[in-house]
């Protein structure tokens, strides 16, 4: 014969570990949307930034793009939360590129830090000529 | 005999198990009833269950926030940035960041552009712009002439 003997503090257990894993994976989620969107904000305007400085004649120069961009996040305000991995910048042609791998320190407060995201960003220079 | 008719003329708490009268008991040895009210247990099961929905909501507001401070700052500075002569400050960033929130569909709560140091050809140009709690930052270079 099935009994109904038991407690209610397994259930009550489960649902609050299952709630408490629900809010960290949620944390965790929002932490990694957030940081990848800055680490590629921080790509973006590094590779300008250094290729800026590194062109000439719409070449650019690979050492000079290298300075620039370590220029670049040693001093950015928008580089403080991030604790850079690996860098590497790259020449190929007209065209500088810049892979940045960087950990973000968590905005939330909870104790969760990010993975390592990794993004890449491209920079050309182009003539601008004509107009009427 | 039948089971339910020995169980009306029982006590609540007594049942007929193989035969024999068994009252449940807790483990303080006190008789177990089925005595309470329904609608009060599903009132505090249904809280307890709806509970994680506010700080669900709350960091989707964050969430939703974050990522739009973080778009509105990075294409706001760069369009300021583009739309001035090189190696010049903008100095109305404000016109930038509106038509960037109305898409959002966010207010801006505040807005602050600072430069690394002194504001001269070459130095850094950082716009920081909070919405509700969520604030964002990005630094761009001012381009050389």
């Amino acid at each position: 014969m099935k009994s109904d003997k038991g407690t209610i503090a397994p259930l009550i257990a489960t649902y609050l570990s299952l709630l408490i894993l629900a809010i960290i994976g949620s944390s965790a989620v929002v932490t990694a949307l957030v940081a990848s969107n800055r680490v590629q904000g921080v790509a973006d305007m590094a590779v300008l930034y250094a290729h800026d400085r590194a062109v000439t004649n719409g070449m650019p120069n690979k050492n000079l793009l290298v300075a620039g961009v370590g220029e670049f996040l040693r001093s950015a305000e928008s580089a403080k939360r991030l604790e850079i991995v690996a860098i590497s910048a790259a020449v190929e042609s007209a065209e500088s590129s810049l892979e940045l791998c960087a950990r973000y320190q968590n905005p939330l407060g909870v104790g969760i830090n990010s993975a390592v995201i990794c993004r890449s960003s491209r920079a050309e220079s182009f003539l601008i000529t004509g107009g009427t | 005999m039948s089971q339910s008719l020995l169980r009306q003329d029982c006590p609540d708490s007594a049942y007929l198990v193989q035969g024999r009268l068994s009252i449940r008991r807790s483990q303080a040895g006190r008789a177990l009833t089925d005595k309470g009210s329904s609608p009060i247990e599903a009132v505090a099961l249904m809280t307890l269950l709806l509970l994680p929905i506010a700080p669900a909501l709350s960091l989707y507001q964050h969430l939703s926030d974050s990522l739009a401070a973080e778009s509105i700052a990075r294409h706001a500075l760069r369009a300021a940035l583009l739309d001035q002569e090189k190696g010049v400050v903008p100095s109305e960033i404000g016109r930038y960041l509106e038509p960037l929130a109305s898409s959002w569909g966010k207010k801006i709560s505040s807005f602050e552009m600072s430069c690394g140091g002194q504001c001269e050809e070459n130095s850094l140009l950082s716009l920081r712009v909070q919405i509700g709690s969520a604030w964002a930052i990005q630094t761009a270079g001012l381009e050389p002439n």
